[in-house]
């Protein structure tokens, strides 16, 4: 076995180009207990193949001058830098994601969703040093994308009801890039492996799951093309509103999504809204290597002084928010997982508008007033989270500064929660909870 | 000829605005301002009437006419804003304080927003935060003619340091600390000295702002009110 979990363990493949583990009937047996016998076929044929190379790392040194840790150019986090500590923790995914280490839980599976059948057998492969029982527990953890939702209500677990809403997923079509491919790619991959006869759209590449690269190529369309055929949907072949509601509907899973509904709250007979340009909206990413739950979201600032531009106020704004965003788990009471949280304020165009202002004044949501102090600790924090989604009364109030209440956070944890593949219940029970740490 | 009635209410950090302002067909005035910051720049706080002159007036005048036929418009207000209420004769408009509702109610708003700093101009019975130009001293100073009820027993004074654009750090002083009663009646432009000893470090990039709360009396009416300086 290679020291590096994250390579390739090529020295496993025997001298007759068949991994050994894909020649013991016991294990077989197992696989195709759990995904069928078309599976397992296309495994061991691919076991054969070469495999195919892992993909380089990227040098971990960063060219990081002052303002470009700060921008992110659209939508894309794939290609555009962010801040120093996302990117790194994207190459680690990214790694993850080119040698994945195996681990006994729920995200198991997404080292086999990830990619062809090459990487597939290279996932499976680690597997090889393990015992069988090790094995099957994966293989079981796995198969859970495709158990129907727990309805029972946990003691000690809030409801979800802060969220008000479902999201909606942005439409994706060929060219597209970004979270929201990558999620409908691993989504779609899931739905590969859960579905016993699959059609025959033959583009796919490898014959099988498609790489989740977030790039929505003629392998994704042709997948999507499948899925909206065999799910009796239009086949547009571009994730529309009608393709991602029986996408949520299957409760298929990833490790990466998108967020965005329109924010309401009707308070003493008032109601608030952002929508339009302003909706609610973030991407997420789990990273198991690190443990980090990672949530991206992005500003469009406006200068109504131009000549006040400065990135150094954009850093104490960001610091402000992460300082007080910063400080919560969640935590899988049932499987004992735990996540880091973390959000991270970028700038890109087509951000969230905020307009910056000089001077004195009251700031909202999304209008920030520079000459007020408590902007950095305050306003802005606060509005982060209705960035977030999260309806008033979070504990960021002006007198509650620093005070985010897990119940509160639940809401958000159970959006990712279903969106990445776990179960929750229609009102928002999940095993999952919100812990914060400070 | 119309009577305007302008009103901004809310905003998550305590105190929560309250400014009302009142314009007769004749263009006499009534302000009422609780938050100095919340307009830019920040005003005295108190009561504040006068008569607007003839030209502006009309002007005035002019743009409520043209808004009250454009009918009643609700325009979405984003969270932690505090709400704009405009009434002309029988229309209404309800926005965030910083939307642009566009065509005539945007052109009476923008206005409005304007008197609600210029008309400060014209204390009835007011109180405002004077910061010394070296940044070490603060003192509250009554304007008008008439005698202010104020009630220091929530007084809270805070200073901030600032390194270039950005707020360094934070002093806050509150409870009883000047050693005056809970309640006394200011007039005839009386000042007295807050407590300022902040003990900031202050150099060419750095300059210092001041926030204070205390309470007024509008009346038999104690309300919540918020300074700053500069």
């Amino acid at each position: 076995m290679s020291s590096n979990p994250d390579e390739p363990d090529h020295a496993a493949v025997g001298p007759d180009g068949v991994n050994p583990y894909l020649s013991s009937p016991a294990v077989l047996r197992d696989l195709q207990q759990a995904f069928g016998n078309r599976f397992v076929a296309r495994l061991v044929r691919n076991a054969a193949a070469p495999p195919r190379a892992a993909r380089p790392a990227a040098p971990l040194e960063l060219p990081s001058p002052p303002m470009l840790p700060l921008i992110a150019q659209d939508d894309d986090e794939h290609l555009r830098p962010m801040t120093l500590a996302a990117h790194l923790l994207r190459q680690r995914a990214h790694n993850h994601r080119s040698g994945p280490v195996l681990r006994i839980g729920r995200v198991t599976a997404i080292p086999i969703l990830y990619a062809s059948p090459n990487h597939a057998f290279h996932a499976l492969k680690g597997l090889s040093a393990h015992p069988s029982s090790a094995t099957l527990t994966a293989v079981e953890t796995d198969h859970a994308y495709a158990k129907p939702v727990k309805q029972k209500a946990r003691n000690g677990c809030p409801r979800a009801q802060a969220l008000g809403g479902p999201g909606v997923h942005p439409v994706v079509a060929s060219g597209s890039r970004g979270i929201a491919v990558r999620e409908l790619q691993e989504k779609l991959n899931c739905w590969l492996l859960r579905t016993p006869s699959l059609p025959a759209f033959g583009a796919v590449s490898g014959d099988g799951a498609i790489a989740a690269d977030g790039a929505f190529g003629s392998a994704t369309r042709a997948l999507l093309s499948a899925f909206q055929k065999a799910n009796g949907l239009a086949q547009t072949g571009r994730a529309d509103r009608a393709t991602w509601d029986r996408i949520d509907a299957l409760q298929l899973g990833s490790s990466a999504g998108t967020f965005r509904k329109v924010w309401a709250q009707t308070v003493e007979g008032v109601t608030f809204t952002m929508d339009g340009s302003n909706t609610s909206r973030y991407t997420w990413e789990i990273n198991d290597a690190a443990q980090t739950l990672t949530v991206f979201a992005r500003f469009d600032f406006v200068w109504r002084d131009p000549s006040a531009r400065d990135v150094a106020v954009i850093q104490h704004l960001f610091d402000g928010i992460k300082a007080a965003w910063n400080v919560s788990r969640i935590v899988n009471a049932a499987s004992g997982e735990a996540y880091d949280v973390r959000f991270e304020p970028l700038i890109a165009p087509g951000g969230l508008r905020v307009t910056l202002w000089p001077g004195n004044g009251r700031s909202c949501v999304d209008h920030w007033h520079l000459g007020d102090p408590h902007l950095y600790t305050q306003a802005a924090p606060r509005a982060f989270g209705h960035f977030l989604g999260l309806e008033d009364g979070y504990g960021l109030t002006g007198a509650q500064t620093h005070t985010i209440e897990p119940r509160y956070l639940h809401a958000f944890v159970a959006y990712i929660a279903a969106h990445a593949g776990d179960p929750v219940s229609p009102d928002g029970q999940c095993d999952w909870q919100a812990v914060v740490t400070r | 000829m119309t009577a305007i009635h302008y009103e901004r209410a809310g905003g998550f950090e305590p105190p929560r605005d309250h400014e009302v302002l009142d314009i007769d067909p004749p263009g006499a005035f009534t302000l009422w301002r609780s938050v100095g910051w919340t307009t830019h720049p920040a005003t005295p706080v108190g009561r504040f009437s006068g008569l607007l002159d003839a030209a502006q007036n009309a002007l005035l005048q002019d743009e409520a006419v043209a808004a009250e036929r454009a009918g009643t418009v609700l325009i979405p207000i984003p969270p932690d804003s505090p709400i704009e209420t405009i009434v002309v004769g029988q229309a209404r408009a309800m926005m965030g304080a910083h939307a642009d509702a566009g065509a005539a109610w945007g052109v009476l708003t923008a206005h409005l927003r304007l008197l609600l700093v210029a008309l400060t101009q014209s204390p009835q019975a007011a109180l405002a935060l004077v910061l010394a130009p070296d940044g070490r001293a603060a003192r509250l100073v009554h304007q008008g003619s008439n005698p202010l009820l104020i009630d220091l027993s929530a007084l809270r004074i805070r200073a901030f340091l600032w390194d270039g654009r950005m707020p360094a750090r934070e002093w806050v002083a509150q409870g009883d600390i000047i050693g005056l009663p809970d309640r006394l009646t200011v007039s005839g432009g009386m000042s007295f000295e807050l407590p300022f000893n902040h003990g900031f470090d202050l150099t060419y990039r750095h300059r210092v702002t001041a926030r204070v709360e205390l309470a007024i009396y509008d009346g038999a009416t104690r309300v919540p009110v918020s300074l700053c300086a500069p």
